[in-house]
C-alpha cells in the first residue's frame, strides 16, 4: 500500500483496500518519476498535388520537397502567402492525422510525406488522397508498420508518438453548452501537439489554441509530479458524481412513483369501503346466512350424537334379540327333553344296552311298584323341575320385553334422528337459498375487493419502512474515494510551486532577448495565465500586442 | 341341567340331552330312511340308514336349517324347481323360528359329527332301532335299523308332543336333498360351504343364515 493510497482512505474515512479497489477500477495512477521526453524533430516534409482540379487532366502539377535534417522551429518568407502556413499545417495533419490545412489547397493535394524522428528513430508517413478517401502507410525506417485511412489515421499516429514522448491522454469531465450532464472526454495527440506549433491567428491563448485546456497542456509538458493523477481523479470524480447524482434521483423518481401509487391505492381503498358501507341491504341477508350456517352447524353436531345413539339403540336392540333366543331356545330346549325323557320313561326297557340281556318282567315290575330302576337298579324319580320351567319362562317374558323396549328406544331413536335430519335439509335449502341472493354476491364481491386493496396497501407500506430503514450510505464510497484523491494529488501538485517561478524567470528571460522592450516581470501561473510588467504597467497576456504575443508563445516552450 | 333325578345326561358341551337326540334320531329313522331296507338286518327291521356318514350328514341337515336351506338352493338350481326355493325362503322364515331348533355340530375329520352310541344304545334299549356292523372285525360300514316297535313308537311320539312335528318335517326335506346319495357324496356337497370347510376339527361349524337370506334376496324372494 502507498502513501498516497493511506492519505486517500485517511481523507475519506474508508478501509484502504476498498480505496486500492475504487482507484484500480477507474484507472486512476499514482505519479512515478518519468525520463525525459526523446526530441521530436522533423527531418523532411514533401507533397504534391494539381492547382486546377475541375480540369481534364488536372490542371498544372505542383510538388513541394523540404529537407530540415535538424528539424523545424520556425518557417518565415519574404512574401506573403508564400504557403508558409500551409507547410506548417500539412507537417501537424501528417504528425497528427487531424488536418486543419486550408481547405483550398486541401483539396489539391495529392500525396504527402512527412519524415520525422523521436529519440533517433526515424519515421515515415506516406499518405495519398483519392476519390475514395485517403489511404497512408507509416514506415519505420524501410519497414512498413502500419497502414490507415480517413478512419484510422489519428489512432496510428497517437498509438505511435503518445507513448515514445511520454504523454498520455488527458481525461476531462465535460459538460456541453447548457446542459447539466457531462462526460469523460479524452484528449489525445492532436490536440497535445498545439502546444507544440504557433498559429499566427491563435495568439489568444498562450499554449494551445484553446484556453479551458491551457494549463492542462503546461502542466503536462511541464511534467508536473501528480498533475496526471489530478486529471484522472478528476475526470472520474466528475463521472461518479454524475452516477450518484443519476442514483440519487432515480431512487427520488422511484420514491414519487411509489408515494403515487401508494397514495392511489389509499384512495381506492377508501372509495370501496365507503360503498361496502352503502351496502346495508345485503347485511340482513350476511346476518341472515351467518345464523343459518350456524345452526347448520349445530344440527350437525346433533345428528352425529343422534346417529350414534341409533346405532347403538340397533346394537341394544340386536343383543336383546339374542338375549331372548336363547331364552327361549333353553325354554324349548327344556320343552323337548322333558317330552323325550316323559317319551321314554313310559316306555318299557327291553334289553340292556351294552349287553343285550333281556329285562325281565319282575324287574319291570320292581320299577313299577318300588320306584327301582329296571336297567341300572337306582331309585328312579322322574319329577320335572317346576322352579326351572318357571325360571326360564320368566326369562323368555323378560327378555321380550327387554326386546320391546330396544324396539321402542330404536324408534324414539331414529325418530329424533329423522326430525333432525329434516331440520338441517331445511337449514341447508335456507343457506343455499341465500347464498344465491345477487345482493349478497355484490356484498361479496365488494368484500373481496376491500380486503385485496387493504392487503395491497399493507404490502406498500411495508415496503416504504422496509426502504426506509435501508443504510442509504451502504455501498462502496466511490465519489468520496475519488474526491478524496482529487484533493490528496493536487495538495502534492500544489508543493511544486517552485517550477513556476524558476519558468517564469526563464520566459522574462527570453522574452527580453526576443525584444519586448520595457518587460520587467513575468510570472505564469498552472492555468497558463501569464501577468507581466511591461515599462511599469501590469498586463495580462492577452493585453499585450500580438508581436509580444507571438515572442511569448512561441519561446515559453 | 336336572330333571328331577332323571338322568339329564347332557354331554359335554352338547346343547341337547340324550333322550332329545335319541328322539330326533328316531324321527329321522322314521321319515328319512332309505328307499330300500339295507341287507343284514334284524327280522322286525321296517326302514334303515345305510352308513354311519350318511347318518351324520342327514343329522347335520336336520340340526342345521341354514344349511338345509343352502342346499334347497342348490337343488332348486340344478332341477329349476321352484318350489324349492319356497321351502328354503320358509324355513328360514321368522315364523319358523329357525335359530330355536338349531343344535350346532362339532367338525370333525370327515365333517359335522357327533357320537351316535348313547341315543343308538337309548333306542336299542327299548327295542325301537338297532345298529349292524359289516366287514372284518365289525370295522366296515354301520348301518341304523328302524325296527317295527319304533316306528309305532314315533307315530304315538308325534301324536303326543305336537311341537315335534318341526322335526318331521325338516325330516322330509332332508330326504328330499339327500336321496339315495351316499354318506360320502353327502359330505362332499356340505363341505362346499366355506363355512363348513373352513371349520377347525373339534371346533363347532359356524351358521350361514346371512349368506342364505343374500342368495335369496339375489333371488327375489324374501325370507
Amino acid at each position: 500500500m502507498s502513501a498516497f493510497r493511506d492519505s486517500v482512505a485517511a481523507r475519506a474515512g474508508v478501509e484502504k483496500d476498498i480505496v486500492a479497489e475504487v482507484l484500480e477500477s477507474y484507472g486512476i495512477r499514482e505519479w512515478l518519476p518519468a525520463s525525459s521526453s526523446p526530441p521530436l524533430r522533423i527531418q523532411r516534409i514533401a507533397f504534391e498535388g494539381f492547382k486546377d482540379l475541375s480540369a481534364e487532366p488536372h490542371g498544372e502539377p505542383f510538388e513541394f520537397s523540404w529537407e530540415v535534417p535538424g528539424g523545424v522551429s520556425a518557417l518565415a518568407s519574404n512574401e506573403n502567402f508564400a504557403g508558409k502556413t500551409s507547410v506548417i499545417e500539412i507537417i501537424r495533419w501528417l504528425m497528427s492525422g487531424r488536418s486543419a490545412v486550408d481547405g483550398w489547397v486541401f483539396d489539391r493535394l495529392i500525396k504527402a510525406e512527412l519524415a520525422f524522428s523521436v529519440a533517433d528513430q526515424i519515421f515515415t508517413v506516406k499518405a495519398e488522397r483519392h476519390d475514395a478517401g485517403l489511404s497512408g502507410v507509416l514506415m519505420h525506417g524501410n519497414d512498413q508498420v502500419r497502414t490507415f485511412d480517413d478512419e484510422t489515421f489519428e489512432q496510428v499516429m497517437e498509438e505511435l508518438i503518445l507513448p515514445r514522448l511520454g504523454l498520455e491522454r488527458i481525461g476531462t469531465f465535460q459538460r456541453g453548452a447548457g446542459s447539466t450532464r457531462g462526460k469523460v472526454t479524452q484528449s489525445g495527440w492532436p490536440l497535445l501537439i498545439e502546444a507544440l506549433y504557433v498559429r499566427p491567428s491563435e495568439l489568444g491563448t498562450l499554449i494551445g489554441g484553446v484556453s479551458t485546456l491551457a494549463g492542462s497542456l503546461l502542466q503536462v509538458y511541464l511534467a508536473l509530479p501528480w498533475y496526471d493523477t489530478v486529471l484522472q481523479a478528476r475526470a472520474a470524480s466528475g463521472e461518479a458524481k454524475q452516477a450518484e447524482g443519476d442514483e440519487r434521483n432515480a431512487l427520488i423518481a422511484q420514491a414519487e412513483v411509489r408515494a403515487s401509487l401508494t397514495e392511489e391505492t389509499r384512495r381506492r381503498l377508501q372509495s370501496a369501503e365507503a360503498a361496502l358501507a352503502q351496502m346495508s341491504g345485503a347485511q340482513d341477508v350476511v346476518t341472515e346466512l351467518s345464523a343459518s350456517a350456524g345452526r347448520s352447524a349445530e344440527l350437525a353436531r346433533l345428528e352425529m350424537r343422534a346417529a350414534s345413539r341409533v346405532e347403538s339403540a340397533r346394537s341394544a336392540l340386536v343383543a336383546a334379540e339374542g338375549v331372548r333366543v336363547e331364552a327361549e331356545r333353553a325354554l324349548r330346549n327344556l320343552d323337548e327333553r322333558e317330552a323325550a325323557g316323559h317319551f321314554f320313561r313310559a316306555l318299557e326297557p327291553r334289553s340292556c344296552p351294552r349287553c343285550s340281556t333281556v329285562i325281565g318282567v319282575d324287574r319291570r315290575e320292581q320299577e313299577t311298584e318300588h320306584g327301582i330302576c329296571s336297567v341300572c337298579d337306582r331309585e328312579a324319580e322322574y319329577e320335572a323341575d317346576p322352579a326351572a320351567r318357571t325360571d326360564l319362562e320368566e326369562q323368555v317374558t323378560a327378555t321380550k320385553e327387554a326386546v320391546e323396549d330396544a324396539e321402542r328406544s330404536l324408534a324414539e331413536e331414529t325418530a329424533e334422528l329423522e326430525r333432525i335430519a329434516s331440520d338441517q335439509a331445511e337449514v341447508r335449502d335456507r343457506v343455499e337459498s341465500l347464498s344465491e341472493s345477487e345482493a349478497l354476491r355484490r356484498r361479496r364481491a365488494q368484500e373481496d375487493l376491500v380486503s385485496r386493496l387493504r392487503g395491497r396497501l399493507e404490502e406498500r407500506e411495508d415496503t416504504e419502512r422496509a426502504i426506509s430503514a435501508e443504510d442509504p450510505h451502504s455501498g462502496v464510497p466511490s465519489g468520496r474515494i475519488l474526491a478524496a484523491s482529487v484533493e490528496e494529488a493536487a495538495e502534492r501538485v500544489g508543493q511544486t510551486s517552485e517550477i513556476f517561478v524558476e519558468l517564469g524567470r526563464e520566459i522574462l528571460d527570453l522574452g527580453q532577448r526576443f525584444g519586448i522592450s520595457g518587460l520587467t516581470e513575468v510570472r505564469i501561473d498552472r492555468a497558463a495565465r501569464l501577468p507581466v510588467v511591461k515599462e511599469g504597467t501590469k498586463y495580462n497576456y492577452g493585453k499585450l500586442p500580438d508581436g509580444d504575443k507571438l515572442r511569448l508563445k512561441s519561446q515559453w516552450r | 341341567m336336572r330333571v328331577g333325578n332323571a338322568q339329564v345326561t347332557e354331554k359335554d358341551g352338547s346343547p341337547s340331552s340324550i333322550e332329545q337326540d335319541a328322539v330326533r334320531l328316531l324321527i329321522l329313522l322314521d321319515v328319512a330312511a332309505d328307499s330300500k331296507l339295507a341287507d343284514g338286518g334284524p327280522p322286525e327291521a321296517v326302514a334303515s340308514i345305510a352308513g354311519e356318514k350318511r347318518l351324520q350328514a342327514m343329522d347335520f341337515w336336520l340340526r342345521n336349517p341354514d344349511y338345509l336351506a343352502w342346499e334347497l338352493l342348490d337343488l332348486a338350481e340344478e332341477t329349476g324347481e321352484a318350489s324349492l326355493i319356497e321351502e328354503a325362503a320358509r324355513i328360514l322364515s321368522a315364523g319358523e323360528e329357525p335359530d330355536l331348533r338349531t343344535v350346532p355340530m362339532i367338525r370333525w375329520r370327515f365333517g359335522a359329527w357327533e357320537p351316535l352310541d348313547d341315543r343308538l344304545s337309548l333306542l336299542a334299549a327299548y327295542g325301537l332301532a338297532v345298529d349292524v356292523r359289516h366287514g372284518k372285525n365289525l370295522a366296515g360300514r354301520r348301518d341304523i335299523f328302524l325296527l317295527d316297535r319304533g316306528r309305532r313308537a314315533a307315530a304315538d311320539l308325534l301324536e303326543q308332543v305336537p311341537q315335534l312335528a318341526w322335526y318331521r318335517d325338516r325330516a322330509k326335506l332332508v330326504a328330499t336333498v339327500a336321496g339315495d346319495a351316499g354318506g360320502e357324496e353327502l359330505k362332499s356337497r356340505q363341505k362346499k360351504v366355506w363355512e363348513y370347510r373352513e371349520t377347525r376339527w373339534d371346533d363347532r361349524i359356524g351358521g350361514i343364515r346371512d349368506q342364505v337370506l343374500d342368495r335369496l334376496a339375489a333371488l327375489g324372494v324374501p325370507a
